[in-house]
């Protein structure tokens, strides 16, 4: 689900920046640093609407940079259980299939599809109605309902820790969200079918 | 999807359904979570697929090769090894287990190659700053780059079309001790359009115990695969369903010895009547052995009884009697012997078809060169063992 929240970040900033565009510089280092991140606690961050409030700067003893706390508008995505999601699939197999909303991969097991839907493999693996009608394969949008969702604290890339500061607060570590899904319920499954135009 | 049923159960499962009048409270129908208890057979990322139950890392087993974060519970990985076998006798097939170094190719670092051998770091650098990359020679030799090194990996003579006739009668997964980018990289140039093994590649990160390969991730019964291997003593005990193949080796091994290499001479192991032709038609007489046999209930075929059948029957018929019972490797060509339906003796004796003497001036020798017995080197029991055929008795080196 989307939501429009209000966050903080302390924006560390070099002193060649200070100046007459001094505003922007923190505003663009917020953007570049922010949109498209991910936390467990809100989720992923879509775009920044607007920024709030930039408050008075702290000089960091013995160097000369400098701690602005921003605060911020903005759009952000997290999954939750019990949501109903579109989403596109990404890959077929015996257990299931692999979807995708945006940054979110869903995994729904062939336990949570309905028993009259087959798996049939081959260059398109997908899943079938006996008649044929409905069909599930890679490209296909399905609406599915989330049954859980879990934040894994990804790998940390190499570039990405060295580019951040390292007073990042807790909440703010790259993750990532992976959820189980169902569409053994009313009104879920295909919606489009990717073969008609 | 009884909704009656669900209505009279599931009183706490309801949800509110959209309309622009009254509300509607229809139940979820998610019966089969309420009315039978989760298993939690297939846990993806640590959570159970089906109820979303958070598992821990010690419950089932690690099954990363199909896909990465995947554990199976003990009952499901042996339901689906029955279903798969199941499905695949369906279809007339069984289960093959292959290796891959020195069994369908041989690899070498290209800093490691010796003098003699410099020629193909010549022809590696003509043709291409591409990894895997073919260099001539055929379809064969290929190069992969692998972080800063470079990596040559000659394909064994034969291989492909062993792999296409194999991939008939049976279902392939590669068992290497390799790590998983070199496997699936080498997968990648034996099978570029991902006919054979599919996902079923299992490297050495996914074997609990290290340096022991085992058969606990094939999802098969034990019963219906076969494994071509060509070291028996990484697989512990389980040897019956092992058909040790021939070590493939292209590039001059470790071993200083005065030999030269295929790579070394420019020439390479025969197409037709290498160690892969000759496996493959023991595989091909397996595969018949087990389907086309009338006397076999279809509840007790087993290949262990099916290779150990046909490898009895390799020399049936002869006596063998080893000449000098002093060289080191006896026990063991003896117990070949005998597992190929021979039988072995130490006295000499009217029934004798063979002798087995690798010294010129034995008695025995002389005796077997008066009674007009067959002479052979012990390297003719090796052999017939490895090509699982008996090969012409004048081919010894006498």
């Amino acid at each position: 689900m989307f939501f429009h929240i209000v966050l903080e970040r302390n924006m560390q900033l070099h002193p060649r920046h200070f100046g007459r565009n001094l505003r922007e510089h923190i505003i663009s280092k917020l953007m570049k640093d922010v949109e498209g991140t991910c936390s467990g606690r809100h989720g992923f961050v879509v775009a920044i609407t607007s920024v709030e409030n930039i408050g008075k700067g702290l000089i960091r003893d013995g160097t000369g940079f400098v701690t602005f706390p921003v605060k911020y508008q903005c759009v952000v995505f997290r999954p939750f259980k019990g949501e109903i999601l579109e989403a596109v699939v990404s890959m077929v197999n015996k257990m299931g299939f692999f979807a995708e909303a945006g940054p979110v991969q869903i995994f729904v097991s062939n336990h949570l599809i309905p028993d009259d839907m087959e798996f049939q493999s081959g260059d398109m693996p997908n899943y079938t109605t006996s008649d044929g009608s409905v069909k599930i394969q890679k490209d296909s949008e399905v609406r599915l309902k989330i049954i859980g969702t879990r934040v894994d604290a990804t790998e940390i890339d190499k570039n990405i820790s060295q580019s951040r500061p390292k007073w990042d607060p807790a909440g703010s570590h790259p993750s990532r969200f992976f959820c189980i899904g169902t569409i053994k319920d009313d009104f879920l499954g295909v919606i489009n079918d990717p073969t008609t135009i | 999807m009884n909704i009656n049923g669900v209505v009279a159960n599931n009183k706490k499962f309801c949800s509110w359904t959209g309309s622009d009048s009254l509300p509607l409270r229809l139940p979820l129908l998610s019966v089969s979570e309420e009315h039978t208890i989760c298993q939690h057979a297939t846990i993806l990322n640590g959570m159970c697929v089906v109820c979303d139950k958070l598992m821990d890392d010690s419950y089932g087993v690690c099954f990363d090769y199909i896909e990465k974060g995947l554990r199976y519970s003990i009952d499901e990985i042996s339901r689906l090894k029955k279903r798969n076998t199941k499905n695949l006798l369906r279809m007339r097939k069984l289960h093959l287990v292959l290796d891959l170094d020195h069994t369908l190719l041989h690899s070498r670092w290209i800093g490691k190659l010796t003098s003699d051998e410099k020629y193909l770091e010549k022809a590696a650098a003509a043709a291409g700053e591409f990894s895997s990359d073919k260099i001539s020679r055929g379809n064969d030799l290929f190069k992969i780059k692998i972080g800063d090194n470079v990596l040559l990996v000659k394909l064994r003579p034969f291989v492909r079309s062993f792999l296409e006739e194999a991939s008939r009668l049976f279902e392939i997964s590669v068992c290497t001790m390799g790590n998983r980018e070199y496997a699936t990289r080498a997968v990648k140039l034996l099978d570029p359009d991902c006919k054979y093994f599919n996902s079923r590649i299992i490297t050495r990160e996914d074997f609990k115990q290290k340096e022991r390969k085992c058969l606990d991730l094939v999802l098969g019964q034990e019963s219906s695969i076969v494994i071509v291997d060509d070291t028996e003593s990484v697989w512990g005990g389980r040897v019956e369903n092992l058909i040790t193949v021939g070590s493939y080796d292209f590039f001059k091994g470790k071993k200083k010895n005065d030999c030269k290499s295929y790579s070394e001479q420019m020439s390479d192991e025969s197409e037709s009547d290498g160690a892969l032709a000759n496996i493959l038609r023991a595989l091909k007489a397996v595969h018949a052995l087990y389907f086309d046999n009338p006397g076999n209930h279809a509840a007790g075929r087993d290949v262990r009884s099916c290779l150990a059948k046909i490898r009895s029957r390799i020399l049936m018929g002869c006596t063998i009697l080893f000449g000098d019972d002093d060289f080191e490797e006896l026990p063991l060509t003896w117990s070949r012997a005998e597992e190929m339906g021979a039988i072995c003796t130490l006295v000499t004796d009217a029934s004798i078809t063979h002798v087995v003497s690798s010294n010129t001036q034995s008695e025995t020798f002389e005796w077997a060169e008066q009674e007009n017995k067959c002479l052979v080197h012990p390297q003719w029991i090796n052999d017939a063992y490895f090509l699982w055929c008996r090969q012409p008795n004048d081919v010894s080196f006498f």
